[in-house]
């Protein structure tokens, strides 16, 4: 009663201090879930999820991110960028690989041209804007683009396939099939493989010279894979785990876990948008005014609430709301195509599309992805909503490569559903959605609506281009603009992207996406 | 005998060869490919994509591959994991140990049930006992193995909390010698159980049967007449007739335990085939699926193989007939 009446006066003084964070405890094994094994532990050649996840507790890289995408120092300690956005001056720590040689200039430029531009698929784009690189000293790195590239800083993180790697290890020979990409890193970061059990589990134990002093806390991370959700989440459950990255937990179990005490559940990663994209292709659906009252026909509250678990939120723009520079707060779908069945037939009775003696007006083949758990009810919704004005969907669910290629490289489709990740920057996730040079048969998860507009193209690219956040998003404000009209694709929901984790893991999610390995410790 | 070995084994070439190549085309008819896995969800540039492509030797024809696939293995060569970046048969061996860790003491188990039920039960036929039993391999042979695997997690592991949930030994701590053993033997428990239950219902429910067909048979009646015991004629006489079909049962799911443990292996998270074979599907990773086809159809030759020679030991009038029918 007294420590009560303590603790209620010292809440009331206003003293936070006595629970001021507790200091960090060293030791202990935390165990992380994922639901495949690595492909490869080289973090630069590969974008699946087990393999960044993995592959960036063993590599460090130049900068990494802070909480909303702040770019924060990793092995560059600091940094100038020249005035015109064309050069860039990194000064690095003293680091070292894990066989002891130092972190050096030449392995940042070794790595920026030799591997992930090559062979890293998110950082082709900004490793075409390189000119050259020039190692004035161990330390010192200068960096040149042929011209300004936006979201530069933000592509030399370790999630964008810009990890540092030896260039003595990797010089010889074929970087994919360089066993320190298959089997036996040779890492800077604070972790280092120790055992890899295929189909079970990873086992990472703590680097004794790693470069930031005293860290990391852990012992050991042991990366368990199980395949199965059910699993994953039973495995949680009952306390065998004490992690699950966001890609691999199911949104159905947010409510399981979001009351209880026993975990901690966190949105977390770069936002990722529920898109349904038009095939503009085909007929009415080439029609802006056809597709502004689809938008208008859906209930997207009710979708929020129902079919993603009234997590994430219903989506106002093209550009999602949490990349918050470049949201343009002017569109808003919400005020602009609030729902309403009514006025969604009116305007397809003006575009001159009347329903037929069986009341249907016009029938859309809606193609989408069964094995994403939300994706079924997400499309019936859909077929419900559509309904009421007259229009048909008759839903093509399939299996995922089923899908792609219909989507993709047949453009055998009327519309689907599909998520995008936004990768925190409209250059690196959005552009590629509505821009021509995305139409590209080859390639998946760009833009496979068709949409084609000069405009929009030199918008995307002026945005880009630009060397400050501030005229960047002067050019995104009016891209959006432009879309709200000709909506080729309805960005219809913000997906939350949930990590769970044990209570007993403390100092996570300083990291935007992926955790800072280092910094967690663990309550015995 | 030895001329019915080699001429079974003589046909089983032929049968692989074809379940090879059949399967080999099916694989690459379905949609999807290994590149899409490789590069994940993202719009890697075509150039990238075709690099891939060309690293796996996966812009030639079809029939290329199959050519190739085929005389590499000829040379005994497997291939290798697109998904898993190492040879096919190294990750097959490997994960095949954990599986036949999982089935053998499984069936072994599932077997020895099967028959010491069926023989207690078949001669009280309609007795409350046997129906009991009847209704029991009815429920054990319907239950949905993942979701009784499941159930058995939610209740041992979650609420009880005396058993793993899942994995194949502790991730916590790491133990050696005899406490690793016994750890591997804790983890093996609840999985284990969940596919005994299933076995030990088709093989009861079958040997039942057969139990009961062989105690009406005339030997039977002659035995009796002849004083012998009960338990002599049970076990010498009834035993031996009945095991036929129950020799069968467990020969032809043997052959295929080896990725038969799919669904439960998913539930526990096991490390062994049926996951691989599962994440291979997903990845569409050719070589790995062509070696776990390769495998399974060995293992089903050989099974049926071991059959026949069981069915010898156990009826002499296999034996007389020297295999001909066979």
């Amino acid at each position: 009663m007294l420590a009560f009446a303590a603790l209620a006066a010292l809440v009331m003084l206003g003293l936070p201090c006595a629970f001021a964070e507790e200091a960090p405890r060293p030791g202990g094994t935390a165990i992380a879930v994922l639901g495949a094994d690595p492909a490869v532990l080289n973090p630069d050649v590969s974008v699946g999820v087990p393999d960044i996840f993995t592959g960036c507790i063993l590599y460090d890289a130049l900068v990494r991110f802070g909480k909303d995408f702040k770019i924060e120092p990793g092995l560059a300690k600091s940094w100038e960028i020249a005035p015109d956005g064309l050069t860039y001056t990194f000064h690095l720590e003293k680091a070292s690989f894990s066989d002891g040689k130092p972190v050096t200039s030449e392995d940042v430029k070794f790595t920026l041209l030799e591997v992930s531009s090559k062979y890293g698929a998110k950082f082709n784009t900004p490793g075409k804007a390189i000119k050259d690189i020039e190692t004035p000293d161990p330390q010192t790195v200068i960096i040149h683009l042929s011209k300004p590239f936006g979201p530069f800083l933000f592509s030399l993180a370790c999630e964008q396939n810009a990890a540092i790697l030896p260039a003595h290890v990797f010089r010889d020979g074929d970087v994919l099939k360089n066993p320190a990409t298959t089997t036996t890193p040779v890492g800077n970061g604070p972790f280092l493989l120790s055992e890899w059990v295929r189909g079970d589990h990873l086992t990472l134990v703590r680097n004794p010279n790693y470069w930031r002093a005293g860290k990391p806390y852990l012992d050991s991370i042991v990366i368990k894979i199980t395949p199965d959700s059910s699993a994953r989440i039973l495995a949680l459950q009952a306390g065998e785990i004490d992690f699950i990255d966001e890609y691999y937990f199911p949104l159905s179990s947010y409510k399981m876990f979001s009351g209880d005490p026993r975990f901690e559940v966190r949105d977390v990663s770069y936002p990722s948008d529920d898109l349904l994209i038009f095939n503009t292709r085909n007929a009415p659906l080439d029609k802006p005014q056809i597709r502004q009252a689809l938008l208008t026909a859906l209930d997207r509250d009710y979708i929020h609430k129902n079919v993603f678990y009234d997590t994430g939120s219903i989506a106002r723009s093209s550009v999602d709301t949490r990349i918050p520079w470049a949201y343009n707060p002017a569109v808003d779908y919400e005020k602009m195509y609030a729902y309403d069945p009514a006025k969604a037939a009116k305007l397809l009775d003006e575009a001159g599309v009347k329903p037929g003696a069986d009341g249907v007006r016009f029938s859309v083949r809606l193609s989408f992805d069964t094995g994403r758990p939300e994706y079924t009810s997400f499309a019936q919704a859909i077929q419900r909503y559509w309904q009421a004005i007259g229009v048909k969907a008759v839903l093509e669910g399939a299996e995922r490569p089923v899908v792609l290629k219909r989507v993709y490289a047949d453009y055998d489709f009327d519309a689907t559903l599909q998520n995008y990740t936004t990768s925190g920057d409209p250059a690196l996730g959005i552009s590629r959605i509505y821009t021509t040079e995305s139409i590209n048969k080859a390639a998946t998860f760009n833009n496979a609506s068709g949409y084609s507009n000069p405009e929009v193209d030199e918008l995307f690219a002026k945005g880009r281009d630009a060397a400050s956040q501030e005229q960047r998003a002067k050019d995104y404000f009016r891209v959006q603009e432009i879309l709200a009209h000709d909506l080729p694709t309805l960005t219809i929901h913000q997906q939350a992207e949930i990590d769970v984790a044990s209570a007993k893991l403390k100092s996570l999610w300083h990291g935007a996406n992926y955790m800072w390995w280092d910094d967690i410790w663990m309550e015995p | 005998m030895r001329r019915f070995l080699v001429a079974r084994l003589g046909w089983a070439i032929p049968v692989i060869l074809a379940i090879l190549i059949v399967n080999f085309l099916i694989i690459h008819i379905v949609p999807g490919n290994p590149i899409q896995a490789l590069i994940g969800d993202f719009p890697a540039p075509p150039g990238y994509a075709d690099q891939v492509r060309h690293e796996f030797g996966l812009d030639r024809p079809v029939l290329t591959q199959l050519g190739l696939y085929l005389l590499n293995l000829a040379k005994g060569q497997l291939g290798f994991s697109f998904a898993n970046r190492q040879p096919v048969l190294g990750l097959i061996i490997e994960r095949a140990q954990f599986t036949l860790l999982l089935m053998l003491p499984a069936l072994a188990a599932a077997a020895l049930l099967g028959i010491v039920m069926a023989l207690a039960a078949a001669p009280r036929a309609g007795s409350l006992y046997d129906s009991g039993l009847t209704a029991l391999s009815l429920v054990g042979f319907s239950l949905p193995i993942f979701w009784l695997g499941q159930l058995l997690v939610i209740v041992f592991a979650i609420k009880l909390r005396l058993l793993p949930a899942q994995g194949m030994f502790s991730l916590r701590t790491r133990l050696t010698g005899w406490a690793y053993i016994l750890d591997v033997g804790w983890h093996l428990i609840l999985p284990m159980f969940a596919v005994t239950i299933y076995y030990v219902a088709i093989v009861a429910r079958v040997a039942r049967a057969s139990v009961l067909d062989a105690l009406s048979q005339d030997f039977v009646l002659t035995a009796k007449a002849k004083g012998l015991s009960r338990r002599h004629v049970l076990w010498r006489h009834v035993l031996p007739n009945a095991l036929i079909p129950v020799v069968t049962v467990i020969g032809y799911n043997f052959g295929y335990s080896l990725t038969g443990a799919i669904l439960v292996e998913t539930v526990f998270a096991w490390p062994g085939l049926g996951n691989l074979f599962i994440t291979s599907i997903g990845n569409r990773d050719y070589p790995v699926l062509q070696g776990i086809f390769l495998l399974t159809a060995i293992a089903v030759v050989i099974a049926n193989v071991a059959t026949d020679l069981i069915y010898a030991a156990l009826d002499p009038r296999v034996r007389a007939a020297g295999f001909r029918h066979a």
